[in-house]
């Protein structure tokens, strides 16, 4: 009985030191991927060309071909994502790789995101905004002929 | 062997949207952040544009005469296009060759329609020559194709809104320059864009009224020489075509190119005073934006 119930506590208490030694090691984990995100990101400068994209009307949608591009990264599998869009624009593997070119197209505004593949956090950003020339609507600013 | 003249006009235009500018820029605060399209019944602004091109020019009027007159029908135009809205208050001086200078107000309007006052709608062209001094067949002749085509008139223009692509529009206009006429438009119209390519075309007529045409095109008795006999007008109906492209450069630069056309009927091209049955115009410069 006396042996049982020192079997006990010896379970018990390797448990507690167990649990406390996973917690640990999951929050330095968690503390190192952070760190190691933080250290990417902190050097990690999306560039975009060009950062505006010019239509004619205001309300018009403008088309452009962006260029991106970036430092060399860690090993790793990395994402270009777009905020109007559900999936990434583009995956890829090779961590030499500093540039790709996609398009757009907006009304208003679209903010990038490179991020490692299936993570949420964003490395870098950018924001390729829509302006257009004639900014007030087609109908005051020029008339009957609106175009 | 042609000349036109939009001097005057362009005078007017310069003096009216320079004023206007200084508004355009007090008032026109969109930026590229500024993305919510506002109620255009309300919205306030405009824009004024400087334009520099090329050109080729062929229009139905006599405007040389062989010995005493030349012109040739390519152009380098530096032209001043603009538009502002204040409130109900609007002043326009559009790129086409068809409308001239507009300065009314708006009476009603919804999403779909807009009934305009135009309190003066100002076009063509005016020398300032005393033509009755004219005595020689050649003083006569230079007098004939000199002639004032000046119209300032006021009237009505209704407009009607397709979406934000297609519209239709008819106006009434009456001269009180000089008292010379009156005449009524309809056109339709409409957009497309193609990237950032933006297309435009237009369709319509126009009426002018045998008294609008005669001012324009009539040789009066004391006025004919052998060049130009006597000839009198009457009422017509003439066609309009015009078809554009428009691109962005950049956000204060332009480039756009035109084709227009007016054809004639018959009570006017038989006109001495024209040698063609249509105007034809083609133009294509960079324009900056203010």
């Amino acid at each position: 009985m006396i042996i049982s119930s020192h079997k006990s506590f010896r379970r018990i208490l390797l448990c507690v030191l167990a649990t406390s030694c996973n917690a640990l090691t999951m929050a330095a984990d968690a503390t190192n991927a952070s760190e190691s995100d933080s250290s990417v990101s902190e050097s990690i400068k999306l560039n975009v060309r060009p950062v505006t994209c010019v239509a004619l009307h205001k309300g018009q949608t403008c088309h452009k071909n962006l260029r991106f591009s970036w430092p060399p990264l860690p090993a790793g599998r990395y994402c270009l994502h777009a905020s109007d869009s559900l999936h990434p624009l583009r995956c890829w593997q090779d961590t030499a790789k500093i540039n790709l070119t996609t398009g757009y197209s907006s009304a208003t505004k679209v903010r990038y995101e490179l991020r490692k593949e299936n993570s949420d956090i964003p490395l870098a950003h950018a924001v390729v905004k829509t302006a257009w020339v004639y900014r007030t609507s087609r109908r005051s600013s020029s008339g009957w002929r609106l175009f | 062997m042609k000349t036109h003249r939009h001097n005057l006009r362009r005078s007017i235009s310069a003096l009216l949207l320079a004023a206007a500018s200084q508004l355009t820029a007090a008032n026109d605060n969109a930026t590229a952040s500024d993305n919510s399209l506002p109620d255009p019944n309300s919205e306030n602004g405009g824009f004024l544009e400087l334009a520099l091109g090329v050109g080729h020019v062929d229009f139905a009027r006599v405007d040389e005469i062989e010995g005493l007159r030349s012109n040739p029908g390519d152009k380098l135009f530096l032209n001043i296009h603009g538009a502002y809205r204040y409130k109900r208050f609007f002043v326009e001086a559009t790129r086409d060759g068809f409308d001239g200078l507009n300065l009314g107000a708006t009476l009603w309007q919804n999403d779909k329609w807009s009934v305009d006052f135009l309190a003066a709608n100002i076009g063509g062209n005016k020398n300032g020559d005393d033509d009755s001094a004219a005595v020689s067949e050649a003083e006569k002749n230079i007098a004939l194709i000199d002639r004032d085509t000046f119209f300032a008139g006021a009237g009505a223009r209704i407009t009607r809104y397709f979406g934000n692509d297609k519209i239709a529009q008819f106006r009434l206009l009456s001269d009180y320059y000089e008292s010379n006429g009156a005449l009524w438009s309809a056109r339709l119209g409409k957009q497309w864009q193609h990237g950032n390519w933006s297309y435009t075309g237009f369709l319509g007529a126009r009426y002018n009224t045998a008294k609008l045409n005669n001012y324009l095109y009539a040789v009066s008795a004391s006025e004919a020489t052998q060049l130009f006999p006597e000839y009198k007008a009457g009422n017509t109906v003439s066609l309009e075509a015009e078809i554009g492209v428009s691109y962005p450069l950049s956000r204060k630069l332009v480039f756009r190119s035109d084709l227009s056309l007016v054809r004639y009927q018959r009570e006017i091209y038989n006109s001495p005073l024209l040698d063609d049955k249509q105007d034809a115009k083609f133009t294509a410069g960079i324009s900056y934006v203010f």
